[in-house]
């Protein structure tokens, strides 16, 4: 029998000590988890480019095949992906957006949220005597499947050198919502009891509720929209009613429109309700 | 060096405690009349289950007294951290259970699903030195009828009967939360102890789905 070395006895060693003690590479270490996958489930990278009025950093989220994170608002379930941004002095960070969610489906539970990659941006803008130093960047999520498991990473990225147009920044950016213009067709309507949207033209439309939206109009359950014919055309109506504490609040949504032109996120904005004379 | 390497592997191979899923099945629920659909401002629905020891638990028994509810799975991460050691719901309802405030945790968990069954709920409510009773409602029936979402999604009913909050736990899903730390549950309870309408009667509920059956 051959007598083991001390360098295989020290290599056998670290190597226990390796896998015991090092956690999946999202797992937040402050919390206990389920299980340990060898693979992240969730990986972020940082990227950057200049822009007119400073610089656009985009979280890039790849999450493993068959989970999935979350958008601001989750749905019934879920937790919203968050970052907390530290830019060298002389920046503001602004705040985390969005592009269009995705929804997923639970027995009855919804959700909204990302599954694939996903990039989340924000913008930095010069406050003052801007430093072209390192920003950090810390994300939390949850991804989830049948079982949800948190992660976290923290990563940086320098201000020096960004390139000023990225390819998939600029096809990620397409998703962002962007305010309705006269050919989307959209019309909103706030009464005292709630509120009305009409799209006109689309072959289909979903609302994705802000978490202030959904608290709203609690009861109301996807899908919201129904399609109707008028005058020949497709035409997608919701109507909601809202509890009084929200009266006089703005309230937001996306909605999707999917129609001849592709996928449209429009940010939607429901005034308060109009003050009796 | 093939012994080093098995020893390796065979600590490698030892199941973390608590991860495997339960084979136990619960018993049987007593009965859930639960037809009417909670609303916050409007009588909570009534409910008997069985807890983990068998005994049927129902809301009804107490009328008079203040009570929470707080859906539960124990391997949920959110509920793993809210009932760990530095977990908000650590003690909680020790706490007010001074006060006369009845704690009842529900389990909708399917058979099968992800934290359900009698002997994986049993061993938390030991890991998590819980003091108040764990429910099973395996059909779901009862977190249908209060639309309960995640895990914890927490009710609190007034010594009328009535539902006059549900929501969220707190503002820090797993710690984490920006601004001043606000335990929503905390906060009604101090309302309800003080005889004033509850402040915030609804928030919008985070963590995991409760894993309902089809």
């Amino acid at each position: 029998m051959r007598r083991v070395g001390t360098s295989e006895l020290v290599f056998a060693l670290v190597a226990l000590v390796l896998c015991v003690t090092v956690p999946s590479a999202t797992a937040d270490p402050s919390l206990p988890t389920g299980s340990q996958d060898v693979e992240p489930l969730v990986t972020m990278e940082a990227l950057g480019i200049s822009t007119a009025r400073g610089v656009r950093l985009g979280l890039s989220y790849q999450v493993a095949p068959g989970w999935h994170i979350y958008w601001a608002n989750p749905g019934d379930s879920g937790m919203a992906t968050s970052a907390e941004i530290s830019p060298p002095p002389g920046w503001e960070a602004g705040p985390l957006l969005f592009p269009g969610p995705h929804i997923f489906t639970s027995e009855e539970i919804v959700s909204y949220g990302y599954a694939g990659d996903v990039v989340l941006f924000v913008d930095l803008i010069p406050s003052g005597i801007a430093a072209l130093d390192d920003v950090s960047i810390t994300s939390r999520w949850l991804v989830c499947k049948e079982v949800c498991e948190p992660g976290s990473t923290t990563t940086t990225i320098s201000l020096r050198n960004l390139p000023e147009t990225q390819a998939t920044f600029t096809a990620s950016m397409s998703l962002l919502p962007r305010a309705p213009q006269p050919d989307d067709r959209v019309e909103v309507l706030r009464s005292a009891a709630g509120f009305e949207v009409t799209v006109r033209g689309a072959r289909q439309v979903t609302l994705f509720p802000t978490v202030e939206l959904d608290l709203a109009m609690s009861g109301e359950r996807p899908p919201f929209f129904r399609e109707e014919i008028v005058n020949s055309e497709a035409t997608h109506r919701m109507r909601a009613t809202v509890s009084t504490q929200f009266a006089q609040t703005e309230l937001q949504g996306i909605a999707r429109l999917e129609g001849e032109k592709g996928t449209t996120y429009l940010a939607l904005r429901i005034p308060p309700t109009p003050k009796e004379p | 060096m093939l012994r080093i390497t098995t020893v390796l592997f065979t600590l490698l191979l030892i199941p973390g405690s608590g991860c495997s899923p339960s084979s136990a099945v619960a018993n049987t629920p007593a009965t859930t009349p639960t037809s009417p659909k909670a609303t916050v401002g409007e009588q909570a629905p009534d409910f008997t289950l069985n807890d983990l020891e068998g005994n049927a638990v129902s809301l009804a028994d107490y009328r008079g007294k203040t009570v929470v509810i707080e859906w539960f799975n124990p391997d949920c991460p959110f509920v793993k951290y809210a009932h760990g050691p530095k977990g908000p719901l650590r003690g909680l309802a020790s706490k007010h259970a001074d006060g006369g405030v009845i704690w009842l945790a529900i389990n909708s968990g399917a058979p099968g699903k992800q934290g359900a069954g009698l002997d994986r709920n049993k061993k938390a409510v030991t890991g998590y030195e819980m003091s108040h009773p764990v429910l099973l409602d395996e059909s779901g029936a009862v977190g249908r009828s209060y639309s309960a979402k995640t895990t914890p999604h927490m009710f609190v009913v007034n010594g009328e009967g009535v539902l006059v909050y549900a929501g969220a736990l707190d503002n820090a899903p797993l710690g984490n939360g920006s601004g001043a730390y606000i335990n929503h549950v905390d906060a009604a309870l101090s309302n309800l102890r003080e005889n004033k309408p509850v402040d915030t009667p609804s928030t919008k509920p985070y963590g995991c789905s409760v894993k309902y059956g089809a």
